[in-house]
């Protein structure tokens, strides 16, 4: 006869799911974290604090060879972002992800992103958390629709962690990945978030990202101004996603065998790029961060958005493993940095620094090209603390979206997964077959 | 848990155990994992952070040789990486704001100050470097705000600079902004905590002359003297105040003294002998017996006269003309040496001579000498000369 306690040992399924949630949310949050201080060993390792013009031409092509060997042998699924993974897993596959998987994106991000590659770490880190999270429900012989549930789950935990905004996170979770803001799921997104939030700051403590000054909008004639810049986001990110897709199927065209070569092609290109441009390498957050404290001048600016967009364009196209996350924020920073300047110059009427221009920028760029508004209205707040520039973003946001949206009508994820041969409704709510 | 399918329950982890305890024993080896994950991380951020650091050192100790030989450009990119590296240290990102500052980009350096302020409002590096981008960006309650601060954070918390410093800045900016009032309220402060050294003593003399307060200067260049009384910037500086406060006793013996320790005599000659003039001749002068009283102003009263005629020849004009300074000279001239023991009439004369000298100054310019200047000062002094 079993004991009276041994029963109530048994957990129900709601606890059960609680417990993995918060437990999910602490492991996907120590991979996000892993994975920046990786990022950060290779570059380091890599370059050293002053590398010389030929490391920075030969770095990112040899370690491209490198890459370009194991994404093809071993981790096909790892290349480029990984969120249009996520959410082909999600939707398509019950949230079924090989264990390979994260460990290829591991690897192989942090090799890519740390040799200099263009691309960021926040969609690494969403199929990273998703990738654990489905591994462990699988190793619990969870049910298919439990182990679906826990990958947008393991996504907001990890990116909670890697960007440090919870909210917007989850936020992202539920418009990009689950493709519905009703989601049941929001309230263990929001736990996992939570606890990979704590995890991710009792390590690397509460410095914030970006330090941004308090911003406002200075004068009623600057919401023209913030409209004018949403407008050029727009058209930046559809140039964006219009040349991602152009030069991703001009190297889907190539022939098979030099599939292995592409990231090393792509590589080459970068190096050339970083002999002149070593400011677009990686992430970039410390230039975003000087634009946003008004460090950078407009010419700086304005080449610096420009090369970033084409080298990032370059790297992911190319095979690379990395995200367009952080490059679309930092293309708007650049850009809105370069707006703020000239409204400066010719606004009949006072106008907030630049910085503040460039921090609407890279809310409008990621709604333009992520097609995440709502995500990058909180992200901005989580950024600044402040309400005072939800305003003026969300007059950009709106442009820039449906602009982006009018020219391209299928969200630039959606389009990767549709060349990668999977095709998802607009929404990526509903299922659709695998082509 | 949830019901696992019976052909794969055969691969489950602890399959021997019941399901009651397997969940328990599956979420605890996940615990374990965890601890074992978070351990392993945060030893790692610990080494990456310690990395960072030494690369923080190695661009901030860079950045400053760079500042140093002048190459502010590189600097400031070599400052820019230490923050990067470190961004808890407020030390590189004061120098960063530094450099920012000196390099003209005042915009940033503010940004990169007030972040820093907002963490350590009491500092007063980051005060007084605001104030200084407020002053230049003519934001003038903006500077006088931080400077105030700056100094208010050095009662509170101490720092490497001296509140005196700091406070002369302030007065030399009021008095740059045309504000001579706050600068001499300013300048009582400054009196009151001023260190007792030759160089602080003389910066507030200098403040002090600079806003026209001349007893102020004398008292700060006579305490200067006495710390050192070799300095002939202190004697000749306490000189040139007596000079304006109308001792030209004092200032004939300071700006004697500076001379003679080696001060420029071309910038200072001038005013010592009209004080020396002034001392000889001034016929006001206490301590001076009657009868000299009057011989010096006779031989005054000569000399104007000849010189008003020597004008009249030069300028072509009717020496019968009717002329108010004439009359004037004529009526002084006419007066009995007995009369001049009255010290009204001996002052009436005075005013008349120093009347005579200012405007023959202004007919016959080229003509002027140091004793007419000194007439000139004898006649507007209202009483001696302070022999």
């Amino acid at each position: 006869m079993r004991a009276p306690w041994r029963q109530e040992w048994r957990l129900r399924e709601g606890q059960l799911f609680l417990a993995l949630t918060i437990i999910v949310g602490i492991l996907a949050g120590l991979a996000a974290v892993l994975f920046t201080l990786g990022i950060d060993a290779v570059r380091q390792g890599l370059f050293g604090l002053t590398p010389s013009p030929w490391r920075r031409l030969l770095i990112p092509t040899g370690i491209s060879l490198v890459t370009g060997v194991l994404l093809a042998k071993f981790f096909n699924d790892a290349r480029g972002s990984g969120v249009p993974q996520t959410k082909a897993a999600y939707h398509l596959h019950q949230g079924i992800i090989p264990p390979r998987v994260p460990l290829g994106k591991f690897l192989t991000g942090v090799l890519c992103i740390g040799s200099g590659h263009s691309m960021g770490r926040e969609g690494p880190s969403v199929q990273l958390g998703a990738g654990l999270a489905s591994w462990v429900g699988q190793w619990l012989r969870l049910s298919p629709k439990q182990i679906q549930n826990l990958v947008p789950v393991g996504a907001s935990a990890a990116l909670a962690a890697a960007f440090n905004t919870p909210i917007a996170a989850v936020l992202f979770s539920l418009e990009e990945i689950i493709g519905d803001m009703n989601a049941s799921l929001l309230g263990s997104t929001v736990v996992a978030s939570v606890a990979s939030v704590i995890v991710e700051r009792s390590i690397l403590g509460n410095e914030p990202l970006f330090h941004v000054p308090e911003y406002r909008l200075v004068h009623p004639g600057e919401l023209l101004a913030y409209a004018a810049l949403g407008i050029a986001g727009g058209l930046v990110s559809l140039a964006f996603c219009k040349g991602l897709l152009a030069a991703r199927r001009l190297f889907k065209g190539m022939p098979a065998w030099t599939k292995m070569w592409q990231p090393a092609m792509g590589g080459l290109a970068i190096g050339v790029i970083l002999v002149f441009f070593p400011q677009v390498a990686g992430v970039g957050y410390q230039y975003v961060d000087q634009s946003l404290n008004g460090g950078l001048i407009l010419t700086t600016m304005a080449v610096l958005c420009v090369v970033k967009l084409g080298a990032t364009i370059i790297s992911y196209a190319s095979g690379n493993a990395g995200g367009i996350f952080a490059p679309s924020l930092y293309l708007g920073a650049m850009l809105g940095g370069a707006v703020g300047l000239v409204v400066q110059h010719i606004a009949p009427f006072p106008v907030a620094s630049p910085g503040a221009y460039a921090l609407v920028g890279m809310g409008t760029l990621f709604a333009g090209i992520i097609r995440a508004p709502l995500t990058s209205v909180f992200m901005i707040f989580e950024i600044t603390q402040d309400y005072q520039i939800l305003v003026p973003l969300m007059v950009a946001n709106m442009l820039s979206l449906a602009i982006s949206k009018r020219f391209q009508p299928e969200p630039v994820y959606q389009a990767l997964l549709r060349q990668d041969g999977i095709v998802l409704s607009e929404s990526g709510a509903d299922q659709a077959p695998v082509s | 848990m949830s019901e696992v399918d019976s052909p794969r329950k055969d691969r489950l982890p602890f399959r021997s155990l019941p399901l009651a305890q397997r969940e328990v024993a599956l979420l605890m080896i996940l615990c374990v994992i965890s601890a074992v994950m978070f351990a392993g991380t945060r030893r790692l951020a610990t080494w990456s952070r310690d990395r960072r650091v030494q690369d923080a050192t190695h661009w901030f100790l860079r950045g400053e040789q760079l500042a140093r030989a002048g190459n502010l450009e590189a600097g400031t990119a070599a400052f820019r990486e230490a923050v990067a590296a470190d961004r808890q240290n407020p030390r590189y990102v004061l120098a960063l704001a530094r450099s920012l500052a000196d390099s003209g980009r005042n915009d940033e350096a503010r940004q990169l100050l007030l972040q820093l302020r907002q963490a350590q409002p009491d500092d007063v590096e980051v005060n007084y470097r605001l104030a200084r981008l407020a002053a230049l960006s003519h934001d003038q309650a903006g500077a006088v705000r931080y400077y105030n601060y700056a100094m208010y954070g050095l009662a509170r918390v101490g720092a490497d600079r001296d509140r005196g410093e700091i406070r002369a800045e302030l007065i030399t900016y009021l008095l740059d902004q045309g504000e001579r009032q706050e600068a001499i309220n300013e300048l009582s402060a400054l009196d009151r905590e001023l260190a007792d050294n030759l160089q602080a003593q003389l910066q507030a003399a200098h403040l002090a002359d600079k806003a026209g307060e001349a007893r102020m200067a004398l008292a700060h260049y006579t305490k200067a003297g006495r710390l050192d009384p070799k300095s002939a910037e202190a004697a000749v500086g306490a000189g040139e105040a007596a000079f304006a406060l109308r001792d030209f006793a004092l200032a004939a013996r300071e700006l004697g003294r500076g001379i003679a320790l080696g001060a420029p005599a071309s910038r200072f000659q001038s005013h010592l002998e009209i004080a020396r003039l002034i001392v000889a001749n001034d016929p006001l002068s206490s301590r001076v017996a009657s009868s000299e009283r009057t011989r010096r102003l006779l031989a005054a009263l000569a000399r104007v006269t000849g010189r008003y005629a020597a004008c009249v020849q030069a300028t072509g004009a009717d020496p019968k003309a009717p002329d108010a300074t004439r009359v004037e000279l004529d009526r002084v001239r006419r007066q009995a040496r007995a009369e001049f023991q009255d010290p009204d009439v001996l002052a009436r004369a005075v005013e008349s001579i120093g009347a005579a000298e200012v405007t023959l100054r202004s007919r016959c310019p080229t003509s002027t000498e140091p004793i007419d200047r000194a007439w000139e000062l004898i006649a507007s002094m209202p009483h001696g000369g302070g022999a």
